[in-house]
C-alpha cells in the first residue's frame, strides 16, 4: 500500500499542475467531487485499464486530500485494513493501517479490485460508509474513530472479473454511490494516448482504430480487451522509436493472448492497421 | 497473417463472428450475409484481402444487405448491382469508420464524395445517371440472389417485431422465390405466427394458412406448439451458449427458466438457429418415496477426493515455508503480556482449494427404462448419480443434479433435483427419487443447456459435466447420423467453453454409431467400478479442459501460482 500526500491545496484552481492528467468523458468529476463533499462513498466499475486508478489520483489531487491506496486481495485481513500491534523494542504499538489513517487525516481511502479481498475483511468499512461515520477499533480497547472532514471511501473493481463466488455483499453494495466508467471514445482516447505519450496525432489514430477493432471482436479467448492503459503502453515505445507493428506486438497482442491461434490472428490485424 | 485474422477483423467490422469459408467461384470476396466467401486463388497476406474481408463484413453490419432493397436490387443489370456495390461499401465504411484502418477509408474517396444516407438512398443513386467511380476490386462482389436465398440474417442485425417481421415475410412470399427458400419462409411464418398468446390476427392467419393445432408436418403430437422468448440472437458460432442470461421461455403455456439453443445440421454443415427450447422444471413430488438415509460411498469419496485441488495458503500452521506476520505479531504480543501460546505462526501451502463445479446430468429418457441383465438402466443411473452428488457434496465440491427427457425440439425438458446453491437434504434427494423415465433423448440440446447452467451458476475455475446415460440420442426428428453428429457438437462446444464433459453409463451400449470418443466415456455398473475409473475418466477430461483457452475464469495474478501448482 502506498501513501501520497499531496500539498494541501492553497488556491481555488480545481485542476492544479500536480493534478495527475484525468480527461473526463461523463460527468465522473461532478459526481465524484459531490460525493466526496457530502461523504458518501464512492465505487467505481469499469474494465481493466480504463483510468479508474487515474481518476482517483486526480481527483485527491485537485480536492487537495491524501490518498491512501489498498490492493486488495484474498488474503487481506481487516487488520490490514484498520491496524496492529507491532513491537517496538520491547513494547508493543498500535499503528494505524490505511483507512483509519485516512479517517484520522480526513484523505481517501481508495480500495482497489475490493472483490478480490475476502467479504469479512471488507465488513470492517461498513461503520464507516454510513451515516455513522466512525470506526470501532476493537483490538485496541474498543476505541472509536470518527472520520475527520474530507474523509471519503473509493472502492472499484472490474464487473469482468466478477464470478458468482465474487462479489460484494449487498450491505457493502448499497452503502455506495457507483459510477461506471468505461473504455473513453475514439476522441477522448486519442487524446488521453496523446497527453500521456506525446505522440503525434496521426499515429496516435492509428492505434486507436486498432483498439476500438479489437474491443469489437468477439473471441471466446479475448475477454480482456485492449485497454486505455496498453494503448499509452504502445505509444510510449513508439516515442522510442520503434514501429507500429512492433510497438503495438509487444504491448498489446503480447499481454492479451498466449493461444498461438489468436495470436496470429491479433497480429493479423495488427498488420492490417499499421500505417 | 492467418485465416484467423481475417475472421478477427470480419467479427470486429460486423459487431459479431463471422464464418470464413473458401469457394472456388468468388472472385475475391462475397457474403450471403452470414458467411464470407473468399475466392480459392486469394492470398490471404495480401492487404487487398484484409480490406476486402473489411468490406464485406461492413455490407452485413450496415443494412445493405437488407432483403427489400436486394430483392429490387437484384431485378436489375450488373451494372447497377456493381454501383450499388460501391455506394455500399462507402457508406458501410464510413459508418464503421473509426474501427477501420486509416488507409482503408482513404481509399473510398475514389469512388464517390457523397456518401449515400441509406441503402435505397444508394439503390437510387446506383439507378441514376450520377457519376460513379468505378468500385475497387477490394470492394468484393455483390451476390443479391445468395443472400436472399440463404436467409441468414446479418450478425449484429436484429428484426423488426414479430408482427411486421411477419407481414413483411407475407409480402415476401408472394414473390417468386426459389422452392426451397419459399418453404423456408412459410416455416417460419408459422412459427410467428404461432403464439401461445390467443390473437384474433394471429388465429385469422393460422387458420388462412391451415396451422392448426396439430399441423401435418412432423408425427401428430410430437411437438408441443410453443414460442419461446426471442432471448437475443444466436449467432452461428458455439462460443455464444454462453452468452445466455438466465433467461426464460414458455414452455406448454407456463413461463419457465430456460433457454433457446441451436442445433447442428450436419447435412448442410451449420447451425440451426434458435432451433431446440430447454426448459427447468421440478419434477412432481413423491411423497411416498422415502429414500432413507443413504450413506455416502467412500470409497468413491476417496477417489474423487484429489480431483480439482487447487493450492491454498494456510495461515497460523505450526509448520510451513512462510511466516505468518499477524500470528506472529499476535504472539510476540501475547508472549509480552506475559501469555504462553501456541507457535502458530506459519505460512504452507497446500492443496485444498476445492476449485470444481459439476453438474451431474441424468438421462430420464423412456429408453432407460429398459431392463438390461435383469436390472432396469434408469434405477441403475439414478443410484450413480446419486452416489456421485452425494460424493462430491461430501467433497464441499459445488454440484447440481438434474435429469432430462424431450418430446420434440420445442420441448426439451430438464427437471431440477438439486442446484448449485441447494443443499444435498431430503427434499433434493426425494426430487431425483421421483424422478421417472419418460419421453425421448435430444441429447444436443440437454448437453447445450448443462454446458450453459455449469458455466453460468458454477462460479468455479473448474467445471466438470458428467452426463449418466445409455448413450442414445433419439428424438423426433432426431436420429441417426443426425444426432450423433449434434450430440458429438455440442460436446465439442462444451470442451471448448473449458468444460470438462464425460459420459457414464451402466450398462453396455450397443446402438451403432457411439456418441462418445473412448476416453471421455466408461461402462460402470455402480459406484465402486466408478470410485476405480474415476481418476482417468475425469482426472483426464479435467486435465484436457485446462489446456483449453478458457473464456470466463479470471483470476488476479496471486491465484496463477495456484493453476500451476495444479495437477
Amino acid at each position: 500500500m502506498t501513501v501520497h500526500e499531496p500539498e494541501r491545496r492553497v488556491t481555488d484552481d480545481r485542476t492544479g499542475p500536480e493534478a495527475p492528467f484525468y480527461l473526463p468523458v461523463g460527468n465522473e468529476l461532478t459526481v465524484f467531487a459531490a460525493a466526496w463533499r457530502q461523504g458518501l462513498p464512492l465505487m467505481l466499475k469499469g474494465p481493466t485499464g480504463c483510468g479508474k486508478t487515474r481518476l482517483v489520483e486526480h481527483m485527491a489531487a485537485t480536492l487537495g486530500v491524501p490518498l491512501h491506496t489498498v490492493s486488495c486481495h484474498e488474503d487481506m485481513t481487516a487488520s490490514d485494513l484498520l491496524g496492529r500491534f507491532l513491537l517496538v523494542g520491547g513494547d508493543t504499538q498500535w499503528v494505524d493501517g490505511p483507512l483509519t489513517r485516512a479517517a484520522r487525516e480526513g484523505g481517501i481511502c481508495y480500495l482497489d479490485e475490493i472483490v478480490e479481498a475476502r467479504q469479512d475483511a471488507v465488513v470492517a468499512v461498513h461503520s464507516l460508509a454510513d451515516h455513522r461515520r466512525e470506526l470501532n477499533l476493537e483490538r485496541l480497547g474498543g476505541t472509536t474513530v470518527a472520520a475527520a472532514p474530507g474523509f471519503q471511501l473509493v472502492v472499484s473493481y472490474n464487473p469482468g472479473y466478477q464470478s458468482i463466488l465474487k462479489d460484494m455483499k449487498p450491505s457493502t453494495r448499497q452503502r455506495m454511490v457507483a459510477v461506471e466508467l468505461d473504455f473513453p471514445p475514439a476522441g477522448h482516447e486519442a487524446q488521453i494516448v496523446i497527453a500521456e505519450s506525446g505522440l503525434d496525432a496521426a499515429s496516435v489514430d492509428d492505434l486507436v482504430r486498432l483498439a476500438q477493432a479489437v474491443r469489437r471482436v468477439s473471441h471466446a479467448g479475448l475477454r480482456e480487451v485492449c485497454s486505455t492503459r496498453t494503448l499509452v503502453a504502445a505509444a510510449q515505445l513508439m516515442r522510442e522509436g520503434l514501429t507500429f507493428t512492433e510497438a503495438t506486438t509487444a504491448a498489446v497482442a503480447g499481454p492479451l493472448s498466449d493461444d498461438p491461434d489468436l495470436r496470429a490472428g491479433l497480429l493479423g490485424m495488427i498488420e492490417t492497421y499499421a500505417p | 497473417m492467418s485465416a484467423v485474422s481475417l475472421e478477427l477483423c470480419a467479427g470486429a467490422v460486423a459487431g459479431g463472428p463471422v464464418p470464413l469459408e473458401r469457394a472456388g467461384d468468388a472472385v475475391v470476396a462475397y457474403t450471403d450475409g452470414g458467411t464470407i466467401y473468399l475466392g480459392d486463388g486469394v492470398d490471404e497476406h495480401r492487404p487487398q484481402t484484409r480490406w476486402a474481408v473489411i468490406a464485406q463484413a461492413a455490407l452485413m453490419s450496415s443494412g445493405s444487405l437488407d432483403r427489400a432493397v436486394l430483392r429490387k436490387v437484384a431485378r436489375h443489370g450488373v451494372n447497377v448491382q456493381r454501383r450499388y456495390l460501391a455506394l455500399e461499401v462507402v457508406r458501410s465504411c464510413t459508418l464503421a469508420a473509426p474501427w477501420l484502418p486509416r488507409g482503408l477509408v482513404g481509399g473510398l474517396a475514389v469512388v464517390t464524395a457523397v456518401v449515400s444516407s441509406s441503402a435505397t438512398d444508394s439503390l437510387r443513386r446506383a439507378r441514376s445517371l450520377e457519376t460513379i467511380g468505378e468500385a475497387p476490386t477490394w470492394f468484393g462482389e455483390l451476390r443479391p440472389t445468395t443472400v436472399l436465398r440463404a436467409r441468414a440474417e446479418p450478425p449484429g442485425g436484429h428484426g423488426a417485431d414479430d408482427r411486421s417481421a411477419a407481414q413483411e415475410l407475407l409480402e415476401e412470399d408472394g414473390d417468386d422465390e426459389t422452392e426451397d427458400a419459399a418453404e423456408g419462409e412459410r416455416s417460419r411464418i408459422m412459427e410467428l405466427l404461432s403464439s401461445p398468446m390467443r390473437n384474433p390476427l394471429s388465429e385469422a392467419m393460422q387458420r388462412l394458412l391451415g396451422m392448426g393445432r396439430s399441423s401435418g408436418e412432423g408425427p401428430a403430437g410430437a411437438e408441443l406448439p410453443i414460442v419461446g422468448r426471442r432471448s437475443g440472437k444466436v449467432s452461428s458460432r458455439a462460443q455464444t451458449v454462453e452468452g445466455f442470461a438466465r433467461s426464460q421461455v414458455t414452455m406448454a403455456g407456463q413461463l419457465v427458466a430456460g433457454a433457446t439453443y441451436p442445433e447442428w445440421d450436419d447435412r448442410r454443415g451449420r447451425y440451426r438457429d434458435d432451433y431446440c427450447v430447454v426448459g427447468e422444471f421440478d419434477p412432481a413430488p413423491d411423497p411416498e418415496s422415502a429414500t432413507g438415509l443413504r450413506h455416502v460411498p467412500s470409497a468413491l469419496v476417496r477417489s474423487l477426493a484429489r480431483l480439482g485441488l487447487a493450492a491454498e495458503t494456510h495461515r497460523g500452521e505450526t509448520t510451513g515455508d512462510g511466516l505468518d506476520l499477524t500470528a506472529l505479531v499476535d504472539l510476540r504480543v501475547r508472549v509480552a503480556a506475559g501469555d504462553g501460546g501456541e507457535t502458530s505462526i506459519y505460512t504452507s501451502q497446500r492443496r485444498t482449494g476445492q476449485r470444481l463445479g459439476v453438474l451431474v446430468l441424468l438421462d430420464a429418457t423412456g429408453s432407460t427404462a429398459e431392463e438390461a441383465d435383469g436390472r432396469k438402466v434408469f434405477e441403475g443411473q439414478r443410484t450413480l448419480a446419486h452416489d456421485l452428488t452425494s460424493a462430491l457434496d461430501r467433497l464441499g465440491v459445488r454440484v447440481a443434479t438434474y435429469a432430462f427427457y424431450s418430446n420434440g425440439r420445442r420441448n426439451v425438458r430438464f427437471l431440477h433435483c438439486k442446484t448449485f446453491d441447494e443443499r444435498w437434504e431430503m427434499a433434493a434427494r426425494r426430487r431425483l427419487q421421483a424422478v421417472a423415465p419418460s419421453g425421448f433423448t435430444r441429447f444436443g440440446a440437454a448437453l447445450r443447456h448443462g454446458t450453459h447452467v455449469l458455466t453460468s451458476r458454477a462460479g468455479t475455475e473448474q467445471q466438470l459435466l458428467v452426463v449418466i446415460g445409455d448413450g442414445v440420442a433419439y428424438d423426433d426428428g432426431y436420429e441417426s447420423r443426425y444426432a450423433v453428429a449434434d450430440s458429438r457438437r455440442a460436446i465439442e462446444e462444451a470442451a471448448g467453453l473449458g468444460v470438462a464433459v464425460v459420459g457414464l453409463s451402466v450398462s453396455t451400449i450397443d446402438h451403432g454409431e457411439p456418441i462418445w470418443s473412448a476416453d471421455q466415456h466408461r461402462v460402470v455398473e455402480g459406484s465402486p467400478e466408478l470410485a476405480v475409473a474415476a481418476h482417468d475418466l475425469i482426472g483426464g477430461a479435467l486435465v484436457r479442459a485446462r489446456r483449453t483457452n478458457r473464456p470466463p475464469a479470471r483470476r488476479d495474478t496471486t491465484r496463477s501460482t495456484h493453476d500451476r501448482a495444479r495437477t
